[in-house]
């Protein structure tokens, strides 16, 4: 289990993450949202023990970032948001100097490279030099690097910037098959609805404080009391409005696009098809009628102001 | 900063560096234009030197050999190993070696091995040379040779250690360069210049203030034993060697300790503002 507490870095008077607490669980994968200069990477740094912090601390499984760093090195594997590889070495040599760095036993690194090699699928690349590998390969083998010791947590600083579509897919999956071993993974994003798509848990962070944790949808229902209901009729007219306004649990209506209409409804889904079943039974011809979610970006659009430290 | 020298040098897996140094300046494969091109000059010189000496019948000094030697340490070791540390600062390879759980000290052992390999190189090229011009010149003092030739490697090893701690304190490798060799031109010649127009004719004062410069020492190895600035090799050649490793302990010792990182972090960032 990871606990950061309170954890705080100070420059000279800017103040670039502010008391960020949060706890994660083993299978977790959290994405960690903010603009450029919100935080995020400092927050990750320090929890990499790359940065000390000016107060607070963090505690992966007993061990403290403050106190046992070496430790804490040994159980987690870090991907800075930007990385150099060494280019005269071969992908398998790179991976059995890490290997050897964090003391994986040397009659074992053999079969430990392979499975790496494996699980990001590089392995035909495993005789290949570091420089002649794509991006797209670079960055797997970055990540296959931060897993030859089978860490706890990951720490994934902007992983999939620079990837093609194909490779960022790839990627995903590969984060999510991480969380189904039961690694911690913090995964720093701006791609939004990808971070939707395979977090379990998301935080936003604006000017170095954690505006909002949780599960994208504990988030989004916490931002949004009400439903947001888009409501589409055959010729449509002011008439629906009018009917609509008088329904309970109705507590907003607007004229959408493309002759929709949009409420913003308080109410549990029965209602919802009380709400329905009223409009047909009324004579309006309903040919849509539907609850639009709001997505992660529409949080974090709401949630922040744009506002850097 | 502790210093085990088992975790340092036996079970340091830093180690690879020597591979990739090795693989860098030492082989044509995987090796770029400009490291074929002075692995080449480094042929050309041996071979001419040699055939040099062979040419002339004897006429060639060992000990003028060791001082090209010395000369050549100068520019061909900071070269080696200005990057060690700055470079990957640079590259940004950086980050993921300081949170693997590493030791400083295995850091700095595992570069500074590796550059140690080039003066073994180095020093082993120029031996060959050197070989040569002692059994054809007729008047080679093997115990002074050997001498001048500790004088210049343990120099080298100190070259090696300047350059290591100036890349650890430096987050350019082309700057790191720029200092050593820099450093290397004021202390080795311009300032032994002006010391030696400051105080020309008072030759005692000039003896000391060059006391430190290697090719000073090597020149009075060279000296008949028994003049009277000259007690041998206690005088000049082993303080020498003496001296030029313990600074190099000192500077390796500097350079551990200057592996720093946070500072990294202030460049990505604005300016300084009150936070609101």
């Amino acid at each position: 289990m990871l606990e950061v507490r309170n954890l705080r870095k100070e420059y000279g008077g800017l103040i670039a993450v502010k008391g960020v607490s949060f706890t994660l669980r083993p299978g977790d994968i959290f994405g960690f949202i903010g603009s450029n200069g919100a935080g995020k990477t400092t927050t990750i740094r320090m929890i990499a023990t790359l940065l000390e912090p000016t107060s607070g601390t963090a505690i992966l499984d007993g061990a403290d970032i403050i106190r046992n760093p070496m430790e804490i090195r040994r159980m987690i594997g870090y991907m800075p948001d930007f990385f150099g590889l060494y280019e005269d070495i071969k992908v398998w040599e790179y991976l059995d100097l890490f290997a050897a760095l964090y003391r994986v036993p040397a009659n074992r690194r053999g079969h430990v490279v392979d499975n790496v090699l494996e699980l990001t699928d590089l392995t035909v690349k495993k005789d290949a030099y570091v420089q002649s590998l794509s991006r797209g390969m670079q960055q797997r083998l970055c990540l296959a690097k931060c897993l030859v010791h089978d860490p706890k947590l990951l720490l994934l600083d902007e992983p999939a910037s620079g990837l093609d579509p194909r490779a960022r897919a790839e990627l995903k999956e590969l984060i999510l098959e991480l969380g189904r071993m039961g690694k911690i993974v913090i995964v720093s994003s701006h791609i939004l609805p990808e971070l939707s798509d395979f977090c379990n848990t998301v935080g936003i962070i604006e000017r170095g404080e954690l505006l909002a944790f949780g599960p994208v949808n504990q988030i989004v229902r916490d931002l949004r009391q009400a439903r947001q209901l888009v409501v589409k009729t055959l010729n449509p007219d002011r008439s629906v409005e009018a009917f609509l306004s008088t329904r309970q649990g109705v507590q907003a209506i607007a004229p959408g696009t493309d002759g929709d209409v949009r409420i913003e409804f308080n109410g549990e889904l029965e209602d919802q098809a009380e709400l329905l079943a009223a409009l047909v039974h009324e004579g309006y011809r309903v040919v849509g009628f539907r609850e639009e979610q709001a997505n992660l970006q529409d949080v974090f659009l709401e949630l922040t102001t744009g506002a850097v430290n | 900063m502790k210093w085990n020298l088992e975790e340092a040098v036996w079970n340091n897996p830093m180690m690879i560096e020597v591979t990739r140094f090795r693989r860098r300046y030492l082989t044509l494969e995987k090796s770029n234009a400009a490291n074929v091109l002075g692995l080449g000059m480094l042929v050309v010189v041996v071979v001419g030197a040699i055939l040099l000496v062979l040419s002339t019948g004897g006429t060639v000094s060992p000990i003028s050999l060791i001082y090209l030697q010395t000369a050549l340490f100068c520019f061909t070791i900071p070269n080696a190993a200005h990057a060690a540390i700055a470079g990957e600062r640079e590259k940004r390879s950086w980050d993921m070696l300081l949170v693997a759980p590493v030791s400083h000290a295995q850091i700095v052992a595992g570069k500074y091995l590796a550059v140690l390999v080039s003066i073994a190189v180095l020093a082993s090229a120029c031996g060959v040379c050197i070989l040569f011009a002692g059994f054809t010149f007729p008047y080679t003092d093997w115990p002074k040779l050997l001498l001048a030739e500790i004088i210049s490697i343990t120099f080298a090893v100190l070259v090696a250690s300047f350059t290591l701690f100036i890349s650890a304190r430096n987050r350019r490798a082309f700057t790191a360069l720029g200092i050593v060799l820099g450093t290397l031109l004021l202390c080795i010649a311009i300032l032994p210049a002006f010391w030696a127009l400051l105080t020309s004719g008072m030759e005692a004062f000039t003896e000391i203030g060059f006391y430190l410069n290697p090719f000073f020492a090597i020149s009075q190895v060279d000296r008949p034993y028994g003049s009277l600035r000259n007690g041998g090799p206690w005088v000049y050649g082993l303080p020498h060697a003496f001296l030029y490793l313990l600074l190099s302990v000192v500077l390796l010792q500097w350079a551990s300790m200057t592996l720093t990182f946070a500072d990294n972090e202030k460049r990505f960032l604005p300016q300084p503002q009150k936070d609101a």
